[in-house]
């Protein structure tokens, strides 16, 4: 059920990132053009395309959880079950703890830069902030859906 | 304990015990924030900064065109290409090889994609002719490092971004000791060939292959498109990777027709994770780095190495030897990122240029990519070839010997890496 859950969840997010990975390629395109070809820089693009990369990276961050795209050394025996499911609990502790700092003190900034304002597109600098927030409510999500995965496999073999 | 030790301890620590690494980075750092008091939400802000910066938008895009090189069939056309060049000397397809990963490298700058590409074609091929497999890991991974060395380099971008260097500079910079390791790596795969009678590919005759390097040409322009518009002042970097981006779906969905406008979702969704996971190390890193900077390990390093000597070349060979331990268990992105301020206030003390001490650093932290426990492309090359790791590392050594050897070489020769910027941007000397 929670992995049906997390996979429609996947789904629609994958589907919004590559449309936003789309429209940062069109926004950069658009501004080489404006720049080189039509003589007039526009200074919207810049915002644009800094605001959709920096919901691309939290929320792919948070994606690549999941599919296990995070870089991690290898350095503990592959022999030994309990040390190797010891650290997957430790990874697993240590997600829920940035999970958690993102979701709080990344809600905390948003909330403090809601007051100032992205000139050029004339938005509250909160929604720049936002993917922080959302990255970390989406990892504690995928966290939890590790967990039971982790349990269940653990039980299988202690069976 | 001094909180500088506890930064570094616990984020070995947390790695040690194979938590990712973006996530040590911050864990380790949101201890010593509250050791020292400050507020958690520094944290976060530090973070946000870290990726903040239109330069580093040039990352996704190049990331982006190592996927669709992948997707169509731009890699098999310079595959050909360097078939057609180089295939027919003494161990033909090790050069190939080493050649395609310099082609490569000029295109995409991403060495893991390198590997995973040029090694699925390439390492078969070069077992069924005979090749040991662990060479053939060996050769692959290491000559996918070149693309951190020859531009457009994503670590160069970083080094810039974050060091206030001219991008433009450091990519010319990168060609003469990129391309001297690649040559060096030709060198020794011609010796082995010799050796043990590794065969050479027939050459296709001088029509044949005057077709194929034309046919190859439109994609052989994309480095002459990145390369030529930053360094010539008409795009910034992250402008030549969007050009570069755009140029090479024109040719594949236009000219080629060799991606369905189907697969672009696809391309797209992954493209997005591939430059997700390092870009969130970097706002890792930014944190990280910006403690290091707060408790002041710069001066604690510099102190250190000046009271073991004041000779410029013994400290720069000792910043080699860090730079190499440390590449063993950082990614070269968040080495960079983190040991920026020592790598500068070192290389200021040697006096040398701020050019010389990116391009320098960056071609010793390439080698880390090779070296356990973290040598990324070794262990995928590795997982290509069936080869057991062990073995893969020991075939590596050499070769990773090399390009240290181009290393100490632009120490001692500075113009072998400022040569080129010296006379293409020479408005920064």
């Amino acid at each position: 059920m929670l992995t049906h859950l997390c996979d429609l969840v996947t789904r629609i997010v994958t589907t919004l990132m590559w449309i936003a990975f789309g429209a940062l390629i069109t926004t950069v395109a658009l501004q080489v053009l404006a720049r080189n070809v039509f003589m007039t820089p526009f200074i919207w693009t810049s915002d644009v395309a800094q605001l959709l990369f920096a919901w691309l990276i939290f929320v792919g961050a948070a994606v690549g959880l999941r599919t296990g795209a995070h870089y991690r050394v290898d350095m503990l025996p592959e022999g030994n079950r309990s040390l190797n499911l010891l650290a997957d609990g430790i990874a697993l502790l240590a997600g829920i703890c940035v999970a958690w700092l993102l979701l709080r003190y990344g809600w905390e900034l948003a909330m403090v830069r809601k007051t100032a304002t992205v000139q050029s597109l004339g938005i509250s600098r909160f929604w720049m902030h936002l993917p922080l927030p959302v990255s970390g409510a989406l990892m504690l999500f995928y966290i939890v859906e590790a967990a039971t995965l982790l349990r269940a496999s653990h039980k299988g073999m202690a069976q | 304990m001094n909180p500088l030790v506890t930064l570094i301890l616990s984020f070995f620590v947390l790695v040690a015990l194979r938590v990712n690494i973006g996530f040590s980075l911050i864990l380790s750092s949101a201890l010593v924030i509250l050791l020292e008091d400050l507020p958690l939400i520094s944290l976060v802000n530090q973070m946000y900064a870290g990726i903040d910066s239109f330069t580093l938008l040039a990352v996704p895009f190049f990331m982006l065109l190592g996927r669709i090189l992948n997707a169509g069939s731009i890699t098999e056309r310079l595959l050909n290409v360097a078939d057609t060049t180089v295939g027919h000397i003494r161990g033909g397809l090790g050069h190939v090889n080493v050649f395609v990963s310099m082609v490569f490298a000029s295109l995409s700058g991403s060495a893991a994609a390198d590997t995973a590409s040029v090694g699925s074609i390439l390492i078969p091929a070069m077992k069924k002719a005979g090749y040991p497999p662990a060479f053939a890991a060996a050769l692959t991974a290491a000559s996918s490092t070149l693309g951190v060395i020859i531009p457009p380099s994503i670590i160069l971008i970083i080094y810039g971004a974050f060091g206030n260097v001219s991008i433009g500079a450091l990519f010319v910079g990168g060609i003469v000791p990129g391309l001297l390791a690649g040559v060096f790596m030709m060198g020794y795969t011609y010796v082995l060939a010799v050796r043990y009678g590794y065969p050479s590919n027939p050459f296709p005759g001088v029509k044949k292959a005057a077709s194929v390097v034309w046919r190859g040409l439109p994609t052989l322009m994309i480095p002459v498109i990145v390369l030529g518009g930053i360094v010539g002042g008409f795009f910034t970097p992250t402008e030549g990777a969007i050009a570069a981006v755009v140029w090479a779906l024109f040719l594949s969905l236009v000219v080629y027709r060799d991606i369905p406008l189907s697969a672009l979702p696809k391309i797209l969704s992954d493209g997005c994770i591939d430059f997700a996971i390092p870009m969130f190390t970097v706002a890792g890193a930014g944190i990280f780095g910006w403690l290091i900077a707060y408790l002041g390990a710069s001066k604690i390093v510099v102190d250190f190495i000046l009271a073991t000597t004041s000779n410029d070349y013994l400290i720069m060979l000792m910043l080699i030897g860090f730079l190499l331990l440390v590449g063993m268990v950082l990614n070269p992105i968040s080495a960079t990122l983190i040991f920026l301020p020592i790598i500068q206030a070192l290389g200021d003390i040697a006096g040398m240029h701020p050019v010389h001490m990116g391009v320098l650093s960056t071609v010793v932290l390439s080698v880390g990519l090779v070296t356990p426990p973290y040598g990324i492309c070794l262990l995928i090359a590795s997982q290509i070839a069936d080869a057991p790791l062990g073995k893969a590392m020991i075939a590596a050594a050499p070769i990773c010997l090399l390009t240290l050897t181009v290393a100490i070489l632009s120490l001692w020769i500075p113009d072998l890496i400022l040569g080129l910027p010296k006379l293409m941007v020479p408005e920064l000397f």
